[in-house]
């Protein structure tokens, strides 16, 4: 290793990635004391945290679950971030072993991760890139190799959306997406929100802050207005516990945390 | 025994109700950590666990192992934190041991203490490997950024020390390269350093475009790079129509030097595809070869760009090796021609006065005033040696003024029988053609008190076949007042003898080497002679005196007074000294 003071974006691990926090509030260990660190002051603000993480993968998972129902097989994971448990290619291929998978996201090691995990699987590909950029990512070499993007195509962006401000412009990356996706194609998306509680919300806001990936929550209008064109499917946007649950054993959302949907482009 | 507890006492011995344990089982482990399975999913497969474990508890002969392939089971369905692990015990501990049978419930017991062990090992070897797994991501994005580093400033260093035309190494490249080879080599070793030119280039770039030009630069340099061997000689593209050729050999391989240069120029002469014609260029090129020791890279490049000078200034298309008494030749040349003005003006060139003699009567009629330079440092240096130098830095004028001024004033002096003879002093074109020449004369007149008529100018025929009607004017104007005008080399160069009728000459100076073929033999002179009584007739019949130079024989002065020759000077007339009396 060269002794370089310089560090390139992305690759300081000492500076907590969301990523990473997100894996260790689900019970991973792909994180480093930075990351686990920052998680702790989450949790100290929001005990329930861990428990807010899971029920966000838990959506992704019954999200990814009733695309495949619907014949999708093939998938788009905008900020995949750490591959950590029950990935969507697990998830995917559990119900489909056909299912293709891109794994898209901007963080050097979590791509690196992935890459290492996946190495030589050929119906995944994991592409470092910017999720602002969804031509590039849609246009790419590898993606239209594994991908027809002239069949639908499920895409998700789960937990990722809120780390984009309006500045960014998540609403035009998702409509550009949709405009170019086939008929048919559905959109997963979870979103952090301070609806339940603006004070711990904000406090929470304070930490990813000083993280690698500041947080931007919106209000039940505001992630429905991202969806733009975009039809969302039963029972619309709701906390992500209440959507779909598969099982009534899941305590009720008596505070919204994050909001989750389904969407289709029909 | 109490009617409870002989009722739980039934219970245990029907066994406990499997499928409410697993669900409680599978609520307690629930939100743990992240568990990919839907609780429906999750309490089957605890189900399928819890029935082992019981099912272990009575199978004889008892063993703990089931205790450890449940814990691995749970580890890699995810069910994986300190949490799960201390809720499974509490369950399984308590509330379904609690409905076995004594003895079934000390073997659940001790098969937890196994499953503790085994859960607790399989968590921390899969914390290990997460943990191994994501330091190796973060290592090797790393490597992987400080490649796309590396890979950005190798290029930026690859455009910086390249020529993007042909791809070749650019001077800088060459520079660095020079450096490194001179200071890299063996002290025995050889350093060559070829600089080659394409010859009128810009011809190229003029007539057929800059597209062609470039065509026809990147066809040259993948000729050269053949020539150069990759690997062998370091090629570059050191300027627009400039290359350099650079290797390092022993004593011995001057030859393969020479050879690679002559190929170079010869690969650069073969017909080259230019804006759709075969065009034909050549080059120039310099050689220089040191020893490493003796050498460094500024002193190099200095030697190698002087002979490719050369080669230019010897004619173009062919190469010049360089020549250290070439250079120092130069160098003195230089030297001189900054100490040239300064000289002038402490009169340290002066002139010296060759005898004209009459060939009829062999009497002293004039003398031609020649300079010498006396250098305080290099003693007396020759006019071939700073005469060339005077006409390219522009002194000539300064000098033709001191030499008209003195040789003026010595002649004023000049006692008899010298009190009549005329003063014979050079004159170059420029001093005729940009300045004023007649004040400088009259001025010389008048400031020596010489009468104009003892006052000849020698002027060369070039200068008299290229004039204007300024230059007659001035000419004219200095003959009215009596001085004369004498042609000097009559006959070598190129003329048409035109000026004659327009110019105010009086005097031809034939030259030296018609003289010297005079008396060259019996056969070989005859052609000689008809010239020469040619140009003299002609001289006569224009009314013009004739002076032949260069006379060192009495047998050349005989003959060139039988062919009616007016007048001449030479050694064997006498010799050039600083003053005639």
């Amino acid at each position: 290793m060269d002794d370089l003071d310089w560090v390139p974006d992305g690759v300081d691990t000492d500076t907590p990635s969301a990523a990473r926090m997100y894996d260790y509030l689900l019970g991973g260990a792909h994180n480093f004391a930075a990351d686990r660190e920052a998680a702790r002051r989450v949790l100290e603000i929001r005990p329930d945290s861990a428990l807010l993480a899971q029920a966000n993968r838990s959506f992704l998972r019954r999200a990814v679950r009733f695309m495949v129902e619907r014949g999708i097989d093939q998938f788009i994971d905008l900020g995949s971030g750490v591959p950590t448990v029950g990935n969507v290619h697990e998830i995917a291929q559990r119900y489909d072993p056909g299912a293709r998978v891109v794994y898209v996201d901007i963080d050097p090691i979590a791509v690196m991760h992935a890459r290492d995990l996946l190495a030589g699987d050929p119906q995944t590909v994991v592409l470092e890139q910017d999720i602002r950029k969804p031509d590039e990512i849609l246009d790419d070499r590898q993606v239209r190799t594994l991908l027809d993007l002239d069949r639908p195509v499920g895409v998700l962006a789960v937990a990722v959306l809120h780390f984009l401000p309006d500045a960014e412009d998540p609403a035009g990356m998702l409509e550009r997406v949709r405009e170019v996706v086939a008929d048919g194609s559905y959109l997963a998306v979870s979103h952090g929100t301070a609806d339940g509680n603006p004070e711990l919300a904000e406090r929470a806001r304070q930490v990813y802050a000083r993280t690698a990936n500041p947080v931007v929550v919106r209000t039940h209008a505001e992630v429905e207005r991202l969806l733009g064109a975009w039809r969302l499917v039963e029972p619309g946007l709701v906390e992500v516990r209440e959507w779909q649950p598969e099982d009534a054993i899941d305590p009720p959302a008596t505070v919204p945390s994050n909001y989750g949907g389904v969407a289709v482009k029909a | 025994m109490t009617e409870s507890a002989a009722a739980a006492d039934d219970r245990a011995a029907e066994g406990p109700d499997l499928a409410a344990f697993a669900a409680d089982w599978a609520r307690a482990v629930s939100g743990t950590s992240y568990i990919p399975l839907a609780r429906g999913e999750l309490t089957q497969l605890l189900s399928a666990q819890l029935a082992e474990l019981v099912e272990a508890c009575e199978r004889e002969p008892f063993s703990t192992e089931p205790g450890y392939r449940v814990a691995e089971q749970l580890v890699a369905a995810d069910i994986a934190s300190p949490e799960a692990l201390g809720r499974t015990i509490r369950v399984l501990g308590d509330e379904v041991a609690d409905e076995m049978p004594v003895a079934a419930r000390q073997r659940m017991r001790a098969l937890l203490a196994e499953f503790a062990i085994a859960y607790s090992r399989a968590l921390c070897d899969r914390t290990l490997d997460a943990q191994e797994q994501i330091r190796r991501a973060a290592l090797s994005s790393r490597d992987e950024a400080v490649k796309a580093l590396h890979a950005s400033e190798a290029r930026f260093r690859h455009a910086a020390l390249h020529d993007p035309l042909t791809g070749l190494p650019n001077r800088a490249m060459l520079v660095e390269q020079l450096a490194h080879t001179i200071n890299a080599a063996e002290q025995d070793r050889l350093v060559a350093l070829c600089v080659l030119d394409v010859d009128h280039f810009k011809v190229v770039n003029d007539t057929h475009g800059h597209a062609a030009g470039d065509d026809l630069l990147r066809t040259l340099a993948q000729r050269l790079r053949q020539v150069a061997q990759p690997g062998r000689w370091f090629l570059a593209r050191i300027g627009g129509d400039e290359f350099a050729l650079l290797a390092t050999g022993v004593p011995g391989d001057e030859e393969t030097f020479d050879r690679l240069v002559a190929a170079a120029l010869e690969v650069v002469a073969e017909p080259a595809p230019v804006g759709g014609h075969r065009m034909v260029v050549r080059a120039s090129a310099g050689l220089v070869v040191r020893g490493a020791a003796q050498t460094l890279p500024a002193e190099l490049l200095r030697a190698a760009d002087i002979s490719l000078h050369w080669a230019k200034s010897d004619g173009r298309g062919r190469w010049v090796a360089h020549s250290s008494d070439r250079d120092q030749l130069q160098t003195s040349q230089y030297r001189l021609a900054s100490q040239l003005p300064a000289a002038l003006e402490h009169d340290q060139i002066v002139p010296v006065y060759q005898p004209i003699v009459d060939l009829a009567d062999m009497t002293v009629v004039g003398a031609e005033a020649l300079a010498r330079w006396h250098h305080p440092y290099d003693g007396e240096i020759a006019p071939n040696d700073f005469i060339g130098l005077a006409e390219q830095t522009g002194h000539v004028i300064a000098l033709g003024r001191s030499m008209l001024r003195q040789a003026c004033r010595a002649a004023a002096s000049w006692p008899a029988p010298y009190s009549s003879a005329f003063v014979s002093v050079n004159i170059a074109a420029p001093h005729v053609h940009d300045h004023d020449i007649t004040a400088d004369v009259q001025e010389a007149l008048a400031v020596s008190g010489l009468d104009p008529s003892r006052l000849v100018l020698e002027i060369t025929e070039t200068l008299a076949t290229h004039t204007s009607p300024d230059v007659i004017a001035k000419l004219r104007k200095i003959a009215d007042m009596g001085t004369r005008i004498a042609i000097d080399d009559f006959g070598t160069g190129y003329s048409n003898f035109d000026y004659l009728r327009t110019l105010p000459v009086h005097l031809i100076k034939l030259d030296t080497s018609f003289v010297k073929d005079l008396a060259g033999g019996p056969s070989g002179n005859r052609l000689a002679t008809s010239i020469v009584t040619t140009l003299i007739r002609l001289a006569h019949t224009l009314d013009l005196a004739t002076i032949a130079e260069g006379i060192e024989t009495p047998a050349q002065a005989q003959i060139l007074r039988d062919l009616g020759c007016d007048a001449g000077q030479g050694w064997h007339l006498g010799r050039p000294r600083p003053s005639l009396a």
